[in-house]
């Protein structure tokens, strides 16, 4: 097992008056980590913080017992993680190879055939791998993520933070990421914020849901989806009195919270709890 | 006469183990130069690991995309590999710098006017550090480097990354500015390199200021701050008082000042700020 | 007489093919002939990485340079001199830890059938290099085994080109003096 110990201890960061994070703590040893929330919860924040890009106003954050806020543990922290941002950008003329060799250097890969070899392995590994020699604006949109994600594998981190690596990726991709993050999460510790709720669950070892930048639940994938139990139901027409629903293409309504009249109940999913926490702001649960 | 050894696959393995007799390893290589049956023999005690390993390596090499004429030379000139496939792979705009610089000078030659060499001399020591200005402002930086927040997540010092830069944009200023300055040499003689030590202040002060505000707008700073000094002193005094003997010291002094400063404040080219 | 499946014409056809650009051949020599030459550069040199360094450059010399080879000699000759010349530029890089050459111990006595095989192979000149001290064995070994040039050995050994010639020069002595 090669996976970095994270730690996260009462983070909070603000962006000049407004409050992005509060009071924010998690650890993680080796496994799939997924970081769920509505858009603005403060994940892209937590997740640069983590990866030492931002430094958080408050709070520590710890990799490996390795201080990141200070040198010289701050550098050799960045020896062991491997990050991708939420919109990965690449100069738009340099190739595939190019790009990625280039920050195999950053990642401190000196010698050339090495890292040449290094370089290959991880556009492989995203099945960028005969694409070596096109250029960045020639990619499509799910490519460019993949190519993000391909140099994050550099150098094999023990720790991985990914920014949403299934956004704009197509089904089977999705499906081929999945596979990379379960083998990943067998010998580093990755942290993934996402809105694949069943993929995350069917893969992630922990669950974390922030919103407002606070923490709403920190646990299992089953624990979260227990706490929609007995709560998730089936109604023929729209409810009034339901914390959250929406039609399904059958024309019947999910709903979730208290029965509505008619309905009948069903087994939850990962994201029925979800939802069911940041639909209700002022509950906050740790299962 | 020739006489074949025969196979023997435990002696095979004490050859490539490293524990046999001179005249046991004498016996195999001579073996191995006339049988492909001893190289095969031999060949396969080395682990399939190590034989792939090795292969990717090969492949690797002969796959490797050919450098471009800039990082052969300076490769050539004894850099590292590594750090000049950094340069050369300076994200964007390198192409627009050299286009910049060269328009620069020449705006600077054009300015020359037969009659007034002195003013164009002027005119050239005047413009002249504002190219080493112009590269750092386009050489570093989150808008410059798209993938910016990649490259601060490595080990890699963003401090040490500009400072060789910095100095690459210093090293092909002297290179541009030398042309320069020898195409209107003529009766000036020594005077048309008064325009280094400016440069060395400006370029050092550019990336000191460049910890507090953006890369582009420190470089605006120090050339519009340049500019504006030497159309004051050349009106007060003239053209030659902001290069003169006296001044010299004075930029070498600043140049360190602004060096201390950059040093201290290192820090800053670590992280990204996000304004959100 | 035993029947070789693959001879030097197989290897000199693919040579020709190299030349010819094409990557297969290539792939094809590296795997009949990398596993050899690895182990026999491990005999000269203590540092796996470098003999790992060595026989990459080997290979990438091969593809760069197939066009040059002159069909003089056999195939097998041809690789180990480039592998043996790539070896010593890499301990020019980088010393390596001197090593032992031969570690056996001298002590076993050969059988009547090894002595035969001995004398047949190379003549006395097998029994006359065991004898040698190990020092003037290695020097031997460079340069008249793998022909490298004084330099080269001297490179590849990690001793001054002097010392290198002042022990050849012992060596032959000892090596006249056993076989007359």
């Amino acid at each position: 097992m090669n996976a970095a110990s994270l730690r996260v201890d009462r983070v909070g960061h603000s962006y000049g008056k407004r409050v992005a994070l509060q009071d924010l703590s998690l650890s993680a040893l080796g496994g799939v980590v997924t970081v769920l929330g509505p858009n603005g919860a403060g994940k892209t924040t937590l997740l640069r913080s983590m990866a030492t890009v931002q430094r958080a106003s408050s709070g520590q954050i710890y990799v490996d017992g390795l201080d990141v806020s200070v040198e010289p543990d701050r550098t050799e922290a960045r020896r062991r993680i491997g990050y991708l941002p939420q919109e990965p950008r690449f100069a738009p003329r340099a190739t595939v190879f190019d790009i990625v060799d280039y920050l195999a250097i950053c990642k401190e890969h000196h010698d050339r055939r090495d890292r040449h070899r290094e370089v290959r392995r991880v556009l492989e590994a995203v099945q960028l791998g005969d694409r070596a020699d096109d250029r960045v604006r020639a990619l499509s949109g799910g490519m460019v993520r993949r190519l993000g994600i391909a140099q994050s594998l550099l150098g094999q981190p023990r720790l991985l933070v990914l920014d949403e690596p299934a956004a704009g990726l197509d089904p089977d991709q999705r499906l081929q990421l999945r596979d990379l993050l379960t083998t990943l999460g067998a010998t580093s510790t990755v942290v993934v914020s996402t809105d694949m709720t069943d993929e995350a669950a069917a893969i992630s070892s922990q669950v974390i849901v922030i919103a407002d930048g606070t923490t709403r639940f920190v646990g299992t994938a089953a624990g979260l989806t227990r706490l929609a139990g007995e709560r998730v139901w089936i109604a023929p027409q729209a409810p009034a009195r339901a914390t959250r629903s929406w039609r399904q293409p059958d024309g019947t309504y999910r709903c979730i919270g208290d029965p509505p009249p008619g309905s009948t109940m069903v087994e939850p999913t990962m994201e029925d709890g979800y939802l069911l926490l940041v639909s209700a702001p002022t509950e906050a649960a740790v299962a | 006469m020739m006489i074949d050894l025969p196979l023997d696959a435990s002696l095979a393995q004490r050859y490539v183990a490293g524990s046999t007799t001179a005249a046991e390893t004498m016996r195999v290589e001579r073996a191995m130069d006339s049988s492909a049956s001893w190289r095969g023999l031999v060949g396969a005690q080395v682990p399939a690991e190590r034989l792939e390993h090795n292969l990717a390596g090969v492949v690797a090499e002969l796959d490797a995309p050919k450098r471009g004429f800039v990082e052969r030379s300076m490769i050539r000139v004894g850099l590292h590999d590594h750090v000049a496939r950094l340069l050369a792979a300076t994200p964007v705009m390198r192409r627009s710098w050299y286009i910049a610089s060269v328009l620069v000078l020449f705006f600077g030659l054009a300015a020359s006017n037969p009659d007034n060499t002195n003013g164009s001399l002027g005119i050239f020591l005047a413009i002249a550090p504002l190219v080493p200005v112009l590269g750092v402002a386009v050489a570093y930086g989150p808008g410059i480097d798209p993938a910016h927040d990649m490259t601060v997540a490595t080990p890699l010092s963003g401090f040490r990354l500009l400072l060789i830069r910095a100095v690459a944009v210093l090293a092909t200023s002297v290179v541009f500015g030398g042309i320069g300055g020898v195409l209107i040499a003529q009766s000036h003689g020594i005077r048309v390199v008064a325009w280094m030590l400016p440069a060395l202040a400006l370029t050092t002060a550019t990336l000191a200021l460049s910890t507090a505000v953006a890369t582009r707008t420190a470089s605006a700073i120090t050339a519009g701050g340049w500019l504006i000094g030497v159309a004051v002193v050349a009106r007060a005094a003239d053209d030659f008082t902001m290069f003169g003997a006296p001044a010299q010291p004075a930029y070498a002094a600043a140049a360190l000042a602004a060096g201390i400063v950059l040093f201290m404040r290192r820090d800053a080219f670590e992280s990204v700020e996000v304004a959100s | 007489m035993e029947q070789n499946a693959w001879t030097d014409a197989d290897d000199q056809a693919l040579i020709a093919r190299i030349a010819r650009g094409y990557r297969a051949a290539l792939d094809v020599l590296y795997r009949v002939h990398a596993g050899w030459l690895t182990a026999r550069l491990q005999r000269r040199c203590s540092e796996p990485e470098l003999v790992d360094s060595a026989l990459q450059d080997t290979f990438v010399a091969v593809w760069k340079s197939a066009k040059k080879y002159k069909r003089k000699g056999e195939v097998g000759a041809w690789l180990w001199g480039i592998a043996v010349r790539r070896l010593v530029d890499q301990t020019r890089k980088r010393k390596p830890t001197p090593m032992d050459l031969f570690p056996g111990r001298e002590g076993r006595t050969d059988s009547a059938e090894e002595q035969a095989l001995d004398l047949g192979l190379h003549g006395d000149f097998g029994a006359a290099f065991a004898d040698l001290e190990p020092d003037l064995q290695a020097v031997l070994m460079a340069t008249a085994v793998d022909g490298l040039s004084t330099k080269e050995a001297g490179d590849l050994l990690g001793i001054p080109q002097g010392t290198v010639k002042t022990r050849l020069m012992r060596a032959r002595r000892h090596m006249r003096e056993q076989l007359t």
